[in-house]
């Protein structure tokens, strides 16, 4: 298949069909490259990755302008219907009605193409279409509706009450805390999760004086972060981008992933007790001993307002329900789950209406910089064809990315590379760049692809700390607290869970989410 | 302040000190006096009509060391390692003249509270009021003073050991206001500081723990089903002054502190000044 003169150069989403010299779109490739290297290295460079994306997409719009790579014309807004075919579509010139250019729908029914344009031209800056703004909205709105349900005390309230469940028992606690990160990760986001247990788990075990442990619970907990991840459309980022340029809905998404979240989970904390020796405790009086210590422990001390407690309890349990019923509540799903999200952060707000400002001080402006940037340099890229080039690539390394199901030998490539390369980088990047190409191929909904691009760039964070953003949290606590960790610890401790893990998620994707390969 | 830091302060918070309620087993008590057998026998006598009401005297084997039996501080101390006794019991002023030290604990009881690991009871000089007892019957009002009562479970269970039935123990804890106003006038002058909050929260945060542990306490001892009254005295204020205050205002029995510090040879902090202050009022050193 000619991969790069039917789809991409269609009225798809690869270049709107103009020609782009090999030698622009290796130039283009490079700054891909460049980008890619210096995310690897963002602790070395001690940058941050809005400003490392925010150089390289300034970098790509320039380059775009001067080599003529995009194009500024109007942007048509509003019902616009496009068929592709095999060739490029000739559109019609727009009609002049008296001084205003108006757009005309164009219908060309002659068996090939079928083009509608009956919208609204407007003028916006060339890089605000590329940027996915539901995927804004969505993080944007989770993060304020996360950060202002945390002031009611809930999740402490949770945690402490998780530790006291545990009766202070170290394994109780590992396999406690375990589940709480899993759930807390799916729920909120990784980084938030492994902050709120992180934190605890330092307390807890100087209270209860097993301190030699903390490291242990840290990495298993660390790594736990990732697989809860897994478990819903809006776990985490790649999921989110993955999960939405598949049409995969949030109840599908859930449905099969949590199997495997659950099996994984198991399977890890049973490791993690192994490798790091927590044992249980044995006589009478040590759990007594135990179980008074975690008793000292006061949920209601972070509570200052029971009201306000009971209001995030309830508005969170709708959001979470509002969220996995979107696909399915009308008006609602033709709005997305961003509108969700930043509705739900609204409802939440006016608890605070007086004093907003101290929230949106504390959004995470830098993750958000890093996502318009880099939609903004991918917009580029797919102009200069390097995502088209990409594909090519890809499409002669798979052997058939439009099967229904997904041929096996490529789901297992597309796992473990995706593991790979998101255990040295940053598995955003990865899962936008996969997403977009997997569209271009017409990879169907139903296949395994997307969920090997799911699972590896979820499972490739634990293979090294700076796979993903909450490994790097639990390093940062070991370090505050005095816990040696390097770079190769990290790795030859974690590889063995990582890569039992993702031999779970290839066998997973193989034979539980499309069963019938072997 | 990073987030890591937000939630390790949330939990830290919500993590308190546990009253646990321990039966001070005194099983052997050992009475000191520089006065004459006879005189030593009635000061012994004096001290257990003061703690009759609080545990049961009689299965307690009481040894006496009177003022013929050590001529010197080692002396004295030798007998007391070879005792080894649970409490001791003795005055003010021993072997030296009250009237013309009356400030002074003495080097005996100096070397008593420091050099040895036993509680010793500190009575007013016998010879102060004559031939009454220059302290009180019994032990019906006493007071834990600490300048950090939260998780310090040795001065309550002490105390509440000397307390007489149906008694009340006051359990206070007196911030020192200077020190605490001159850390804010620091963090005054440190812009990255928000010195409003700092103001607010770090003086509520210092009283709110011991009275959270005063809560443990009260649960605790009501749990055990002790007869006595708890009452909190958890304020800012001059640590001296204030309690010298809140013991003359009560007509307090008993005093018990702490006097032994393990990183020096001196008393205690606090301990000195009000062992000096607080002459009239029998005390429990521990």
């Amino acid at each position: 298949m000619n991969f790069g003169s039917s789809v991409f150069n269609s009225v798809g989403l690869f270049a709107h069909g103009h020609d782009v010299p090999t030698s622009i779109t290796a130039l283009f490739a490079a700054l891909l490259v460049g980008l890619i290297l210096c995310l690897a290295f963002e602790e070395k460079l001690h940058a941050k990755k809005s400003i490392i994306a925010g150089v390289f997409a300034i970098l790509s719009l320039l380059l775009g302008a001067l080599t003529g790579v995009l194009s500024f014309e109007k942007i048509l807004v509003g019902t616009t219907e496009v068929t592709p075919s095999g060739e490029a579509v000739e559109v019609a010139a727009l009609e002049q009605h008296g001084e205003q250019e108006k757009p005309v729908t164009v219908s060309r029914d002659d068996g090939e193409h079928h083009l509608f344009l009956d919208g609204e031209q407007v003028t916006m800056p060339v890089y605000i279409p590329g940027i996915d703004w539901g995927v804004i909205a969505i993080i944007l709105g989770s993060s304020l509706f996360v950060d202002v349900a945390s002031k009611s005390g809930i999740f402490s309230w949770i945690a402490i009450n998780v530790t006291k469940a545990s009766g202070g028992d170290p394994v109780r606690l590992l396999y406690f805390y375990g589940v709480m990160t899993v759930v807390f990760s799916a729920v909120l986001n990784n980084v938030t999760a492994m902050i709120i247990v992180g934190s605890l788990t330092v307390v807890s075990l100087e209270k209860l004086n097993k301190r030699d442990l903390l490291l242990g619970f840290l990495l298993v907990e660390g790594l736990l972060t990732n697989i809860g991840g897994l478990l819903t459309l809006i776990s985490s980022v790649p999921n989110i981008i993955v999960g939405t340029s598949a049409g995969i809905g949030f109840v599908d998404f859930f449905v099969k992933a949590a199997p495997y979240v659950v099996v994984a989970t198991v399977v890890t904390l049973i490791m993690g007790s192994r490798v790091f020796n927590i044992r249980g405790l044995k006589s009478r009086e040590e759990k007594e001993e135990a179980r008074r210590l975690v008793a000292g422990f006061d949920e209601n001390d972070s509570v200052d307002s029971p009201s306000f407690f009971w209001f995030s309890s309830i508005v969170l349990v709708l959001f979470i329900l509002t969220i996995a019923f979107t696909s399915v509540i009308p008006y609602v799903k033709d709005l997305g789950m961003g509108f969700v999200a930043l509705t739900f952060a609204a409802i939440m707000l006016i608890r605070f209406r007086s004093e907003v400002n101290r929230f949106y001080s504390a959004i995470d402006w830098d993750l958000l910089g890093f996502f318009m940037a880099l939609f903004a340099t991918i917009y580029v890229l797919e102009h200069a064809q390097v995502l088209g080039a990409i594909g090519s690539g890809l499409e002669s390394v798979l052997r058939n990315v439009t099967d229904e199901k997904g041929d096996w030998l490529d789901s297992i490539t597309l796992l473990v590379g995706s593991a790979g390369f998101s255990s040295v980088t940053d598995n955003i990047p990865l899962a936008a760049m996969l997403a977009k190409i997997l569209n271009a191929l017409d990879t169907p909904t139903s296949s395994t692809l997307w969920w090997s691009v799911i699972f590896g760039a979820n499972l490739g964070g634990n293979i090294t700390p700076i796979g993903s953003a909450s490994t790097l949290v639990a390093i940062t606590i070991m370090h505050k607290h005095g816990l040696k960790m390097s770079f190769g610890g990290f790795f030859k401790v974690a590889i063995l869970f990582a890569g039992i893990q993702i031999v779970l998620a290839v066998l997973y994707v193989l034979f539980v989410i499309a069963p019938g390969y072997v | 302040m990073t987030q890591i830091d937000q939630f390790e302060s949330i939990f830290r918070a919500a993590s308190k000190n546990q009253f646990e309620y321990q039966d001070w087993a005194v099983q052997k008590v050992l009475t000191i006096s520089d006065g004459s057998r006879e005189q030593t026998a009635a000061f012994e006598q004096l001290v257990q009509k003061f703690v009759s009401n609080a545990f049961e005297t009689s299965p307690i084997q009481w040894n006496s060391c009177s003022g013929d039996d050590f001529s010197s501080v080692g002396e004295l101390v030798e007998k007391v390692e070879q005792e080894r006794p649970d409490l001791i019991c003795s005055h003010r002023n021993l072997q030296i003249p009250a009237d013309e030290f009356p400030y002074s604990l003495g080097v005996y009881i100096d070397v008593l509270t420091q050099a040895t690991t036993f509680p010793v009871m500190l009575l007013p000089h016998r010879t102060r009021t004559g031939d009454g007892v220059p302290w009180h019957d019994e032990s019906k009002t006493v007071i834990a003073i600490t300048d950090h009562l939260d998780g310090d479970a040795l001065i309550v269970n002490s105390a509440i050991k000397l307390t007489s039935e149906g008694g009340t123990l006051f359990l206070t804890h007196v911030e020192d206001e200077k020190s605490y106003l001159r850390f804010m006038n620091v963090i005054d002058k440190i812009a990255e500081i928000d010195s409003e909050t700092a103001h607010e929260k770090i003086r509520r945060r210092l009283l709110l723990e011991p009275e959270n542990f005063v809560a443990s306490c009260q649960a605790e001892i009501a749990r055990a089903e002790l007869n006595l009254h708890v009452e909190p005295i958890v304020k800012m204020g001059n640590s001296l002054s204030d309690y010298r205050e809140i013991v003359d205002s009560r007509q307090v029995d008993l005093v018990v502190m702490h006097t032994r510090d393990d990183d020096q040879q001196a008393m205690h902090g606090l301990a000195y000044p009000l062992t000096i202050e607080l002459r009239e009022t029998p005390m429990l050193l521990i």
